[in-house]
């Protein structure tokens, strides 16, 4: 039975449903075509990405005027599979759906001729499902089964190619993820029988039970967030990440800048605002260790980069450092610091679908996958180079790329908290950005090429083919106008104070 | 609304958006390198783009123009301050475009010109410190572009994400401290902040990477020294936007009386100004004279900054006239560095030419030194000069007179004549001169001493200039240079001599060490770990992990 809004179903409650369907339909009936369905399979890719983000669209103007989307299915006695759309939810909603569609346009070049598409499509489809399931989740529970299936549809995309390499990463993949999963599911089940609930609300649903439960509330908190700080990526349990980057560009690209990591770092901004609320957690005393773990996780991703040349790996690591930024800005407990990381998950996934769809092409196109084989490559790749060159600058945080109002709003909030290390710790990340990114913009632009590329595909006298160009170039532009134009409405960063606002820190 | 009336108010309108169109041209010009077809018209055009600014700051009237939706919400301004430094690079861009109008047909070098020229321009017209760190930030990293990316532009690039982080952090304070970030209000700030010293530190060094201050100055002179005309000019466009424009804001004449900060100020900046002066006299190489220069004029400025700062008085006490005079500095500077160019020395000559040159270099050392005397003005308002501060005046004054007679010789025959360089040269002094015959009042007190102190030290470099070239040159990048080169024969005698020594007693204690462990392993350990300290990445690492350490440790402490 499915239980709307009032007895007649209004349309505010099918439309997160539609939300769901536009990718799962898709995505089943994929798995169904031939290999050589090349345009059914491209026409139901693009219909259901674009059909998404008209979705997503309409949402976010009716919940910006206080409109309600909610639907509940009645799973277990008392517990209900519940899709609830809330400012929070739309932050992750629209960059999923905006991505997914970008993603799927660069998906559908990079493996062009390539066999096993429709099953990849499939799982592809399936995978941004459960991310738009996760972004929705009106409950604990609900979260938990999307994130878990979540795992489920990316484990195929990262052993995509089959390789021995593919398999040893997706066995790492599956054994991290699975047993924080079994973690994530011991606290939400722990929690429910504390609590007798396991809806999101704006500021918690814990605060009565401080005190009389306070060791366990503190344990159930340490469970929860080792079972979404996994797909987070942090110290230590990011380790199935640098793996993973043996999967195809674009896999690369929806799991670290679309669906996993975020759909961690989400996981967290729920866990803290609305399990346990941000008050509750400070005064539980987890906001400081957790605050700690994501400084520790900040500066170690960023040294390992320094040390990788496979250029993907040392993207796996700036992610890991970079999507820690997000839990710092939750850890500070503040509005402006929330703001902050609020902001950096829709920024950073931006930047950073931006440097491995370049990646992606300069692996396509050149068969480069190393730093030390990017000499010059900038002459050969300008307007690949250029759309990197923009990503990079976003990651050190320069203006007006986005990255600089990620920075700003967490240094911001970090003195408004009364700290001071964050800044340092934030000024200390982006030299070490500086100090992995900047040679290699300076090995493309300045020296001299190689006389002959690893593995140079000819594209007609074109730098690559259009659908791997086009891309990177459309995010590169949407990293700089969001950071640009960071004041007008309708942006992250005023969504992200529309969130602060309305859910967070209004009395 | 009447129509004469709404013409009017149509009229005031349109001139709202000047300072935007004045930055945006050259920003259009090079959206238009995105099709293949129009790459020949904008090279052409691209020459050109900085003749809407010049236009604008010419005969636009002041007016502020609000850009609530850029940035964190920020403003273009076209005021006093900003106008005669606006002209001033409008020129120097313009000249620029002519003299490098072959390399504009690459489409690089065009993109990062038309950015760098953007990026100078509207850091004369932010109105705030956010969008004015925008405007550095673009110029900054295209001029790194445009200079190949090269010896002194590599430091350049270090130095601005230092300096940018370091403004970065100086933006936190003055919000945390005051209302906004806006140029108007910001002194204000500065004065009552309760960190103010700091604050005054980080923007003083993070500006001052771009103007050359002591500490941070070793990308200039071998930048300048290695940049072909039309890029010094960039260069020095950049140093007068990006370095001594935001001085100027932030320690507005008048806007802050702070005698305890003005006095170190004061010696800071006359020893960054003495530095380089001697330095450069020290330079074996012509166009290395150029870097220096750069570098005396803005410890020049900075030192009359820091003397309004002490209560000194002047004649013309607004930020109008100073900036004035920046401006005139900065073009007369980049006259005479056109002229001494290599290219300069060595073209073949025609006596009209020659003869060009050496009026232009007159003009321009003349037009030099006014700008600099109006620089020292405030000095010889002191009615009770402590001995040390005299000496260095006199000192840095005699070393100024000593380095433009030097290079107003290599101006004279029997040296070649600049056909290409001469006639931008004299434009840009004649531009000067109506510049100063326009704005520039001289109601002012002569400075007796230093004017004596610079005629002197012109007269000694008239009569000792040869002997002078008989001092031990120093590399380029000055006594940094040496320093490193003293550590480097340092260093390979520790290499050579003790570290083989070392070695030894090493070897014998690993053998001690293997023969007490059971396997192998501990040795191929040791000898990886020594490995791995050698590279300069894992240094780093454990710099990072030490301070992360002692942070952490001082926390909980």
């Amino acid at each position: 039975m499915i239980s709307g809004v009032e007895s007649a179903l209004p349309p505010n409650a099918w439309l997160p449903l539609l939300v769901l369907t536009s990718s799962l339909v898709p995505g089943l009936m994929i798995f169904f075509l031939d290999e050589r369905r090349y345009w059914t399979r491209t026409l139901l890719n693009l219909t259901g990405a674009t059909i998404k983000l008209a979705l997503v669209g309409v949402m976010l103007w009716g919940v910006y005027h206080q409109q309600q989307y909610a639907v509940s299915v009645a799973l277990l006695p008392g517990l209900d599979l519940a899709l609830r759309v809330r400012p929070l939810s739309l932050l992750f909603l629209a960059l999923s759906a905006g991505l997914w569609l970008v993603t799927t346009l660069y998906a559908i070049g990079y493996l062009e001729d390539s066999p096993n598409r429709s099953r990849f499509f499939g799982f592809f489809s399936l995978c941004v499902t459960a991310t738009v399931g996760v972004a929705m989740a009106g409950n604990l529970l609900t979260f938990l089964l999307f994130f878990e299936l979540l795992t489920l549809t990316t484990y195929p995309l990262v052993v995509h190619r089959g390789t021995e390499a593919a398999r040893r990463a997706g066995q790492i993949y599956l054994a991290h993820t699975v047993i924080a999963g079994a973690l994530l599911l011991a606290g939400t089940v722990w929690l429910y029988t504390l609590t007798g609930t396991l809806d999101f609300t704006a500021r918690g649903f814990v605060a009565d039970l401080v005190p009389t439960y306070r060791w366990s509330l503190i344990a159930i908190f340490v469970l929860l967030i080792i079972g979404v700080g996994v797909k987070a990526a942090l110290v230590p349990l990011h380790s199935w990440l640098p793996q993973a980057m043996v999967a195809p560009a674009p896999v690369s690209a929806l799991l670290h800048a679309v669906a996993v990591v975020k759909a961690g770092a989400f996981g967290i901004i729920l866990v803290v605002y609305d399990v346990f609320g941000v008050e509750v957690a400070a005064e539980l005393g987890v906001t400081g260790p957790l605050a700690t773990v994501a400084a520790i996780t900040i500066l170690y991703g960023s040294v390992r980069a320094l040390f990788q040349d496979n250029l993907k790996r040392r993207l796996a690591f700036s992610t890991v450092s970079q999507v820690s930024y997000i839990v710092l800005g939750v850890a500070i407990v503040g509005p402006l610091a929330t703001v902050g990381g609020l902001v950096h998950l829709v920024h950073q996934g931006v930047m950073k679908i931006t440097l491995f769809f370049c990646a992606g092409n300069l692996a396509e196109t050149l068969g480069v996958h190393k730093v030390s084989e990017m000499n010059g490559v900038g002459r050969r790749m300008p307007w690949t180079m250029l759309a990197f060159t923009i990503g990079v600058f976003g990651m050190i945080g320069l203006p007006p790329v986005a990255g600089f109002v990620s920075k700003w709003y967490l240094s911001l909030g970090a003195m408004e908290a009364g700290l001071h290390w964050p800044i340092y710790l934030l000024a200390g990340s982006s030299l070490l950005n500086a100090a992995y990114f900047l040679p290699i913009l300076h090995a493309a632009w300045f020296r001299e090429p190689p006389e002959a590329w690893p593995e140079e595909r000819d594209f007609g006298g074109k730098e690559t083919a259009w659908l791997l160009l086009l891309p990177p170039l459309v995010t590169a532009a949407l990293a700089l106008m969001i950071g640009l134009f960071a004041a007008l409405p309708f942006t992250p960063l005023e969504w992200a104070l529309l969130i602060a606002d309305r859910e967070f820190y209004q009395p | 609304m009447s129509e004469p009336t709404r013409q009017v108010w149509d009229a005031v309108a349109l001139f709202a958006w000047l300072p935007l169109i004045a930055l945006a041209i050259p920003l259009l010009v090079a959206s238009l390198l995105a099709i293949p077809r129009l790459r020949t018209v904008v090279a052409s055009v691209a020459a050109w783009a900085a003749a809407p600014a010049l236009l604008i700051a010419v005969s636009a009237p002041d007016t502020r123009l609000a850009l609530p939706a850029v940035l964190l919400g920020s403003h273009l301004e076209l005021d006093a301050t900003g106008r005669p430094l606006l002209f001033a690079v409008a020129v120097l861009w313009l000249t620029a475009g002519v003299l490098g109008r072959a390399g504009l047909h690459r489409t690089g070098t065009a993109l990062l010109s038309l950015l760098a020229m953007s990026g100078t321009f509207a850091m004369a017209l932010a109105g705030d410190l956010s969008l004015f760190l925008l405007a550095s930030t673009v110029s900054g990293y295209s001029l790194f572009g445009l200079l190949g990316g090269r010896g002194g532009a590599q430091v350049l690039v270090k130095l601005l994400v230092l300096s940018d982080l370091l403004l970065f952090e100086s933006l936190l304070l003055l919000v945390s401290a005051g209302d906004g970030l806006e140029f108007a209000s910001l002194p204000q700030t500065i004065s009552s902040a309760t960190d103010n010293g700091l604050l005054l530190i980080l923007l003083l060094l993070g500006f001052g990477a771009k103007a050359g201050l002591l500490g941070v100055h070793y990308w200039l002179a071998p930048t300048i020294s290695s940049a072909r005309p039309e890029q010094r000019l960039a260069v020095i466009a950049f140093v007068l936007t990006a370095g001594l424009l935001p001085w100027l804001r932030l320690l507005a004449p008048g806007a802050i009386d702070w005698p305890e900060a003005a006095l170190p100020l004061q010696w800071l900046a006359l020893a960054m100004a003495g530095f380089a002066l001697a330095i450069g006299l020290l330079q074996r190489r012509l166009d290395a004279l150029a870097g220096y220069s750069v570098m005396a004029m803005s410890g020049l400025w900075l030192a009359h900054l820091g003397a309004l700062m002490s209560g000194r008085a002047v004649a013309d006490p607004t930020s109008t006239a100073l900036s004035t005079a920046i401006a005139q500095s900065g073009l007369a500077l980049s006259a005479l560095l056109l002229i001494v160019t290599p290219m300069a020395l060595t073209a073949p000559s025609r006596c009209r030419w020659r003869w060009l040159r050496a009026a232009t270099a007159a003009v321009g050392a003349l037009l030099l030194v006014d700008a600099l005397l109006t620089a020292l003005a405030p000095f010889a308002a002191d009615s009770h000069p402590s001995p040390p501060a005299v000496l260095l005046l006199a000192l840095v004054c005699a070393a100024a007179g000593l380095l433009l007679v030097r290079t107003l010789r290599l101006t004279l025959p029997p040296a070649q004549s600049p056909e290409v360089a001469a006639v931008p040269a004299a434009v840009l002094l004649v531009l000067v001169a109506v510049l100063m015959a326009a704005g520039h009042s001289r109601g002012m007190d002569v400075p007796w001493l230093e004017g004596t102190a610079f005629l002197l030290g012109g007269v000694v470099g008239a009569l000792f200039e040869p002997l002078a070239r008989r001092l031990p040159p120093l590399p380029l990048g000055g006594l940094g240079k040496a320093i490193v080169a003293l550590l480097g024969v340092t260093a390979q005698r520790i290499r050579h001599g003790v570290i083989p020594r070392l070695g030894h007693w090493r070897t014998q204690m690993q053998s001690h060490v293997s023969s007490a462990a059971s396997t192998g392993a501990v040795q191929r350990g040791l000898a990886a770990a020594e490995a791995a300290l050698r590279i300069w990445r894992t240094a780093i690492v454990l710099v990072v992990m030490t301070a992360a350490i002692a942070a952490l440790v001082l926390l909980l402490a």
